[in-house]
């Protein structure tokens, strides 16, 4: 019976196959939509907390230094390791092989391998690669966007201050999205002459920021009670901003509980609800016009529980294709469109929750189903029917 | 002659907006193996409904029908299934058959639930070319329904209602839909098979000169039958 049934669905497939595509497309987006929201916590923990998880830093500091400033830092005995950045808004960044370009966040590190150990966005975040000395790393997006690999090369610009320089890296890594977004971080040490020159060049103060922060990581035993006037008496100004890496992760932390107290918990109960609709009232319709199938067959006097079973395999094999295709649209959708980023042992839970919920579903439609061909009458169906 | 279809006091109501209507009215009536009766009447006689009640699809009824000795009042819906898989064809005027199935497989699905004949898929199929053979549609194996003239769609249902051997074949205004060559055809196509495979047929019909091929006609009026040799 299954084996007939089959042939009967793949038949009327093939004779009609858009009302099934449709049908699969219109379920499976929404399902797809609604496990996304289902993982979006998990991926958006990952998106803001993790890169301060996995960095070493302990403190940040903000401001315009100089390479006198770095020194004077890298001395103290309290610090165990620093690197200092360069941070430009939106340098124009380009693949040297397609010409294809994009505009990013750029972070140049005066220490490649202690930026893949303190940064934010560090080697605990990398999709692919290394940190290296003399080149660069790029966030997946970036990468997306250029159509660029580890081993591939770039040229950073500064043609949106309108300067002509320009400098070439090689990619050592790829690094996931975080909240920081589209990011590249190079070696400043390299191209030292041509960064200084840049910031000379856009500055309106007679006294460059040649670096814009500072990522610490102080030595174990140390307590600094006031740590904005010990730096002060350090770098010998109080113009800059100062940040503990676990105040951020506490920030963060309230950010995301937000979100997954708030908007996606709404979300995700109201897309179950539209799903669940959407499915009965799609079955309804595929009742509706099996209805003439089954009073052919029974005149024909094919048994009723054959109907039973071809409902069944029916919205067996839809149900199991909306969620092996939805699963494959979100896994798409985290790591192609939006986060570049799919929770690696979230697999498990995602295809635990899809099933389930399609589980649900089935249960609800077989229920809805049986009750419909059991009682209809045949003879008022063969009445209504104008033939076919 | 065996009775095949044996109706006594047969009466059917339903209950309108306007009150109760006595569709049927205590009809009685045989009919024997190889005998093609016509039922004409009005619209509204209550000719489907005869036959629906015949063809084992309505039980909402009184009086009693015998339908190749079983009756049907204290028949079971298996039992009912088995009777309309193994001895009943219907033939109606919407052909209904299946849009998305092929001339062939629209013969061919009975078959395959038929248990009472061991064969392979391949025999079941040589049967079901066979019949389309015989109804003159060999070439239109794997045509769908929509492409196929309303004359080719009621010679694929009357193949299609022949393909388990019935003993009884109901027919439900198999013309009405057709011109009157074609009517001809399919009626002469219905008689032949009466004739040579000992089948009785309960065709309903509007059409007087359809009604002239059967040995008898029933005249369905005011829920009463007349009965006329022809």
């Amino acid at each position: 019976m299954f084996s007939l049934s089959f042939r009967l669905i793949w038949n009327d497939l093939r004779k009609n196959p858009r009302k099934y595509i449709m049908k699969l497309l219109i379920l499976s987006i929404l399902f797809s939509a609604t496990t996304v929201t289902f993982l979006m916590p998990e991926a958006y923990r990952f998106l803001r907390i993790g890169p301060f998880e996995g960095a070493q830093y302990d403190i940040s500091i903000s401001g315009p230094f100089n390479t006198r400033n770095l020194s004077a830092l890298t001395k103290q005995k309290e610090i165990d390791s620093l690197v200092g950045l360069s941070n430009w808004g939106g340098l124009r960044i380009m693949n040297i092989q397609n010409s294809r370009t994009v505009n990013s966040t750029t972070w140049f590190a005066d220490d490649m391998k202690k930026a893949g150990i303190l940064l934010p966005n560090n080697e605990t975040i990398l999709m692919k690669g290394s940190f290296q000395p003399d080149s660069a790393v790029v966030s997946a997006r970036v990468a997306d966007y250029l159509g660029i690999t580890v081993g591939d090369h770039i040229r950073i610009g500064w043609e949106n201050y309108e300067l002509n320089d320009g400098i070439e890296y090689v990619i050592s890594g790829i690094l996931y999205e975080s909240s920081y977004g589209a990011i590249v971080i190079a070696d400043y040490r390299p191209y030292k002459h041509v960064i200084y020159k840049a910031t000379e060049k856009v500055s309106s103060s007679n006294k460059p920021a040649y670096y814009t922060s500072i990522y610490i990581n102080l030595n174990n035993d140390v307590h600094i009670k006031n740590l904005d006037s010990w730096i002060s008496s350090i770098i010998g100004f109080t113009n800059f901003t100062t940040e503990w890496r676990t105040a951020r992760i506490n920030s963060e932390n309230e950010e995301f509980e937000r979100f997954a107290a708030g908007t996606i918990k709404n979300q995700r109960v109201n897309l179950l609800i539209i799903y669940m609709v959407i499915v009965l009232t799609l079955f309804i319709l595929i009742l509706r016009r099996d209805r003439k199938l089954y009073t052919i067959l029974y005149a024909c006097g094919v048994p009723i529980r054959f109907f039973y079973t071809h409902f069944f395999t029916k919205a067996f094999s839809i149900l199991c294709i909306v969620t092996a295709f939805s699963l494959w649209l979100a896994y798409l959708y985290f790591t192609k469109m939006h986060f570049y980023y799919f929770p690696g042992n979230s697999w498990l839970n995602l295809i635990g929750f899809a099933v389930l919920i399609d589980l649900i579903a089935l249960l609800l439609v077989l229920v809805m189903g049986f009750q419909y061909i059991r009682k209809y009458s045949i003879a008022y169906s063969l009445n209504r029917e104008e033939g076919l | 002659m065996n009775v095949f279809v044996s109706v006594k006091d047969l009466s059917k109501r339903y209950t309108s907006k306007t009150g109760l209507i006595e569709i049927l009215n205590n009809l009685s009536f045989d009919i024997h193996n190889g005998e093609f009766v016509a039922i004409m009447g009005t619209s509204g006689a209550g000719k489907t409904t005869l036959l629906n009640i015949v063809g084992t699809l309505d039980d909402e009824y009184s009086g009693s029908v015998t339908l190749f000795s079983n009756k049907l009042e204290q028949t079971s819906a298996d039992i009912k299934q088995k009777m309309r898989l193994h001895k009943i064809g219907f033939v109606y005027q919407g052909f209904y058959l299946i849009p998305f199935l092929t001339a062939l497989n629209n013969v061919l699905i009975p078959r395959l639930f038929n248990n009472e004949i061991i064969e392979e898929y391949d025999e079941k199929k040589a049967k079901a070319v066979t019949l389309l053979e015989q109804v003159g549609l060999k070439s239109y194996l794997g045509k769908y329904p929509n492409q196929m003239s309303y004359g080719e769609r009621q010679r694929v249902a009357i193949a299609r209602s022949l393909i388990n051997n019935p003993q009884l074949v109901l027919a439900d205004e198999p013309t009405g839909n057709l011109d009157s060559a074609t009517s001809k055809e399919v009626i002469t196509l219905l008689k032949d098979i009466c004739k040579n495979q000992n089948t009785a047929i309960m065709m309903v019909t509007h059409d007087a000169n359809m009604a002239a091929f059967a040995d008898k006609t029933f005249i369905l009026e005011n829920g009463q039958i007349e009965k006329r040799e022809n």
